[in-house]
């Protein structure tokens, strides 16, 4: 007898048909009409049944058991019937033949098991049910428990002590994150393979061994999740032998933030009350933009609540239609900095994408270094007003790459661009950069061969580097096409090879400009600068605003669960403490290489990074991922793993083994004893 | 039973020594034999004030005019009449029991009525069913005690008004103060709490006397049995088992001491009577201890 899943639609109840299952209902129902229609009630006349009708009410709620505790004919005759039904029904339970048995247990502990639609929490609910497996599992049976979320981890590794495996699914906490099942299903499956061999996993770009030749022995995975998680269809496992446990109600009442970004306005210039000497005019106004969609069934009217540091700013009610979503614009005339919170106060059963954080910072014009053997071009658009307000740039000669004065000031952190005009430094330095006519350190970027006279054909004028850019009257002499590592975008490209790239190194992004505007010589070898409408100075700008925004009083994108907070301190501090939106407080070390990084994200809301007891920093963590935030599980949930298709159900039986016959024999004996109790009552009353 | 005589001449003879005792003092119509806070014309002596011109002259204390040659009043106590009112419960359900329910508060109410009519007091009875512009007659002086036997002898177990309308209807026919004695079973399915709360309103020193009957208090039934309510006809369906009485009792018992702390807290007297208790019992001891009666 194997573990196998049996649903109850067609399992338990399969014996007996709805019609059939009726006539022991009808047996139950007439016995108990004959109990009550046998009495014949005298009548008595009484004062008053004031008194009487106190006492009943008082000893309304368990009259009806007391009368049951008196009539032990009545217990008996139903207890026959019911016995009798089920012995009709075929029952039966697992066997014991589950020797040897291994079983992983896979529980989703992301954000949307925090549901509470089903009480206390999905989660809860889940681990219940993975409770009651570990207490079916036989002896010699071993089993592992594995936590997934964007992320797997083993709470267990294989065992056969159960009390382990409890203990290791009670552990388990809920978290704010995504919802990851591939990950979780190739580790559980390398754990498997491993320890039982044969089993193997490959993804459609993985180039692994084929799939197909059949596993000896591969786990059977019990999946307890809400199946709302983009499903890992291109994840082929040969011989998968998985049962989904589906947690959660089909109807959802959720309404969630699905985005929340606050900048202030005229931030691009518009709004800037220019002139000379006034260089920090910036608007005091910014705009709050929401994403809010209702995710239930029904109409749905939410108040969306703004606060900065806890002061209620602006409030607004948005009606939603099911299944819509609408663009919330917060207008706030006099912006504070700091932490600007969204609550949507709606009354469902997800609260973790009921709010939503994000960081105002004070506006400061960014900190640049400009290493140059000599470009006036360069000089001059980062001398104009516009540019000194976004950020104060700094020129040395290359002759200051080597020095420790270099070292010294890149290390401070309070350098948050450079750009190395026909040079490059040793090592790539703790900040943002751009490279005109060369290539950043180390052997990831790679020279293409030089090319004379390259025609741009495209300009990623999207991007916020090359915004209002035009170089389609650009000439270049000469270009050395850079070839970015993996992850790179090419901003500019012309019909022989990339111009621009853009890669992203860690927290900074390193862009580099694949020719130099000036020659060995001095001469110029691109009248960029000069072309009216070709948008040099803006170019500059675009890199000072773009390197810079996060100092000048844009919020940052916010951080999802799960994703690491990386950051530089400037005034070398070397340990801060990180506090949790829980509460929980976290010391974290600077790292080799200047950084901060902090890893347990798991909660939405603000982490505060204090250092000697000073606020340095604010990070906004935000759930704004639809697939936790729709909760309603389907009526037959469904979990697609490669092209097997696993149909969950609310409730699902193991293996069958027949038992009627005890209930049945059981029942016999009932009715003997009923006859017993019976004829002696008769005989004397 | 009510072809039986009320009280027996020894019963009499009995309350011939008693009279009320009132915690509050009210103002009587007419002299009467208790003490009033008035001064007045007895007796007993009170105070001296100074003459003022219109007294009378025959209060003039003529020794102090010759010792002092100034003119003072002798002040005397007044004797004033106290009135009694009895206002009794004769709905069907005080027809129950044996003697009824009814006997014994007619055999209370003849006790203290009698107290009352030889001291000279305002003697006034009625009922919770009397209609509202029906007064009772009063009684006063011990000539008038046959009227009142005859009267309460006459009164039946007919009238279905509730307590809370007939205590209202008895406040408006009688404006006036005194003790009042309260006397029924408090079986109202309406509860009695807002009938009592109008009578603590009022200015009357009152007695609540409940009588229930040893039928109430220890029923003896048993089996299946739908109790009928004989003022309502209301039907009540039980199964009389040990627990169920058991709870009957709980629940009387917790009614009793309801009622108690009901009136205590209103300050109005309660009396619990069953109806074998006899009458020169309850009158002699139990109201005397209660302060209602003294000797």
């Amino acid at each position: 007898m194997t573990f196998a899943p049996t649903l109850l639609a067609q399992g338990a109840g399969g014996a007996l048909s709805w019609a059939q299952w009726l006539i022991p209902a009808g047996a139950a129902a007439a016995i108990l009409a004959f109990y009550f229609l046998k009495t014949r009630r005298k009548p008595v006349l009484v004062p008053s049944t004031y008194l009487w009708r106190r006492t009943i009410e008082d000893r309304r709620v368990n009259a009806f058991w007391q009368r049951l505790r008196r009539n032990l004919l009545l217990l008996l005759q139903l207890l026959a019937v019911a016995l009798a039904a089920v012995a009709l029904a075929r029952p039966t339970w697992s066997g014991s033949a589950l020797r040897g048995g291994r079983y992983v247990f896979l529980i989703d502990h992301s954000a949307s098991m925090s549901a509470v639609d089903v009480a206390p929490s999905r989660l809860e609910e889940a681990k219940r049910r993975i409770l009651a497996l570990i207490d079916r599992m036989g002896s010699g049976d071993a089993a592992m428990v594995v936590s997934f979320a964007d992320q797997a981890r083993i709470q267990q590794a294989f065992t056969d002590n159960r009390e382990q495996l409890r203990r290791a699914v009670r552990e388990i906490r809920p978290t704010n994150r995504a919802t990851s099942l591939d990950e979780a299903l190739r580790l559980c499956l390398r754990q498997g393979s491993g320890a039982a061999g044969g089993a193997q996993a490959s993804g459609s770009d993985d180039a692994g061994p084929a799939a197909g030749d059949a596993p000896a022995d591969l786990p059977q995975l019990f999946i307890a999740s809400d199946g709302n998680f983009a499903q890992p269809e291109d994840l082929k496992i040969a011989g998968l032998n998985a049962v989904f446990i589906p947690v959660g109600g089909a109807t959802s009442r959720n309404v969630g933030l699905l985005g929340f970004a606050v900048q202030r306005s005229g931030a691009a210039g518009g709004a800037i009350d220019g002139g000379p000497g006034n260089e920090l005019a910036i608007s005091r106004g910014a705009q709050a933009l929401a994403k809010v969609r209702n995710f239930s069934a029904a109409e749905r009217s939410v108040e969306l609540r703004l606060t900065v540091d806890g002061r209620l700013v602006d409030a607004q009610r948005v009606g939603l239609e099911p299944g819509r979503q609408k663009d919330v614009l917060f207008t706030v005339a006099d912006a504070a900095d700091g932490l600007w919170q969204l609550t949507a106060a709606a009354d469902d059963e997800l609260a973790a994408d009921d709010q939503a954080w994000a960081v105002l910072a004070p506006p400061r014009a960014s900190r640049g270094l400009v290493v140059t053997p000599g470009n006036r071009y360069l000089e001059a658009a980062l001398a104009t007003d516009e540019a000194r307000r976004w950020g104060i740039a700094t020129f040395q000669p290359p002759g200051f790459l080597p020095t420790p004065e270099y070292r010294a000031l890149v290390d401070s952190g309070s350098l948050d661009w450079i750009i190395f005009d026909r040079c490059r430094p040793e090592a790539n330095p703790g900040c943002s950069t751009l490279y005109i006519g060369a290539l950043p350190p180390g052997d990831v970027w790679r020279a293409g061969a030089k090319v004379d006279l390259p025609q741009v054909i495209d300009v990623a004028r999207t991007h916020p580097l090359f915004e209002n850019v035009s170089l389609g009257q650009v000439l270049i002499a000469e270009a050395v096409p850079p070839i970015g590592p993996s992850g790179a975008q090419t901003l500019v490209d012309s019909d022989r090879g990339p111009l621009s790239v853009l890669a992203p190194r860690g927290i900074y992004e390193d862009a580099v400009l694949g020719f130099a505007m000036f020659g060995a010589d001095g001469a110029p070898l691109t009248n960029w600068p000069l072309v009216d409408g070709a948008g040099f100075e803006q170019f500059v700008l675009n890199v000072v605003q773009y390197f810079g925004r996060s100092r000048a009083g844009e919020a940052p994108a916010a951080t999802r669960p799960g994703q690491p907070l990386r950051f530089r301190l400037e005034g070398g501090i070397d340990e801060v403490e990180v506090v949790a939106p829980g509460g929980a407080v976290a010391t974290v070390r600077r790292g080799d290489s200047g950084e901060f990084a902090y890893y347990s994200t798991d909660q939405v809301g603000p982490y505060r990074v204090e250092a000697a007891g000073a606020l340095q920093r604010v990070f906004a963590v935000n759930l704004f991922d639809a697939a936790e935030s729709q909760t309603a599980v389907a009526e037959q949930p469904k979990l697609k793993i490669g092209n097997q298709e696993l149909v969950g159900s609310q409730n699902w039986e193991t293996a069958r083994l027949e038992g009627w016959r005890p209930f049945l024999l059981l029942m016999l004996a009932l009715l003997l004893v009923e006859w017993y109790i019976y004829g002696r009552r008769a005989s004397n009353p | 039973m009510s072809s039986a005589p009320l009280l027996s001449p020894e019963v009499l003879a009995k309350l011939e020594s008693l009279d009320f005792v009132s915690r509050k003092i009210f103002q009587g119509h007419l002299r009467g034999e208790r003490r009033s806070t008035r001064k007045g014309r007895s007796v007993e002596f009170a105070d001296y004030r100074n003459y003022v011109q219109g007294d009378d002259l025959r209060f003039v204390d003529w020794n102090i005019v010759a010792r002092l040659d100034r003119l003072f009043v002798k002040l005397f106590l007044e004797e004033e009449d106290l009135h009694f009112y009895a206002l009794v419960d004769n709905s069907p359900s005080m027809d129950f029991g044996e003697p009824t329910k009814l006997f014994a508060a007619r055999q209370l109410v003849a006790a203290l009525g009698f107290i009352g009519l030889i001291r000279s007091h305002r003697v006034k009875i009625e009922t919770l069913g009397q209609a509202l512009r029906a007064p009772s007659p009063v009684w006063r002086g011990r000539h008038n005690a046959w009227r009142m036997f005859e009267y309460l002898s006459g009164l039946a177990a007919t009238e279905r008004t509730s307590l809370v309308e007939g205590v209202k209807n008895f406040g408006l026919r009688n404006s006036g103060r005194g003790i009042l004695v309260l006397v029924g079973d408090l079986l109202d399915k309406q509860g009695y709490e807002e009938a009592l709360r109008y009578l603590a309103a009022r200015r009357w020193d009152t007695y609540v006397v409940q009588i229930l009957s040893r039928e109430e208090l220890q029923p003896d039934i048993q089996g299946e049995l739908r109790l009928i309510d004989v003022e309502d006809e209301q039907a009540v369906e039980i199964t009389a088992v040990r627990p169920l009485v058991q709870a009957y009792d709980r629940t009387l018992k917790k009614f009793l001491r309801e009622a108690e702390e009901f009136c205590t807290r209103r300050g109005m007297n309660y009396l619990f009577l069953d109806n074998q208790t006899p009458v020169e019992r309850t009158v002699a001891e139990t109201l005397r201890r209660r302060g209602l009666v003294r000797r």
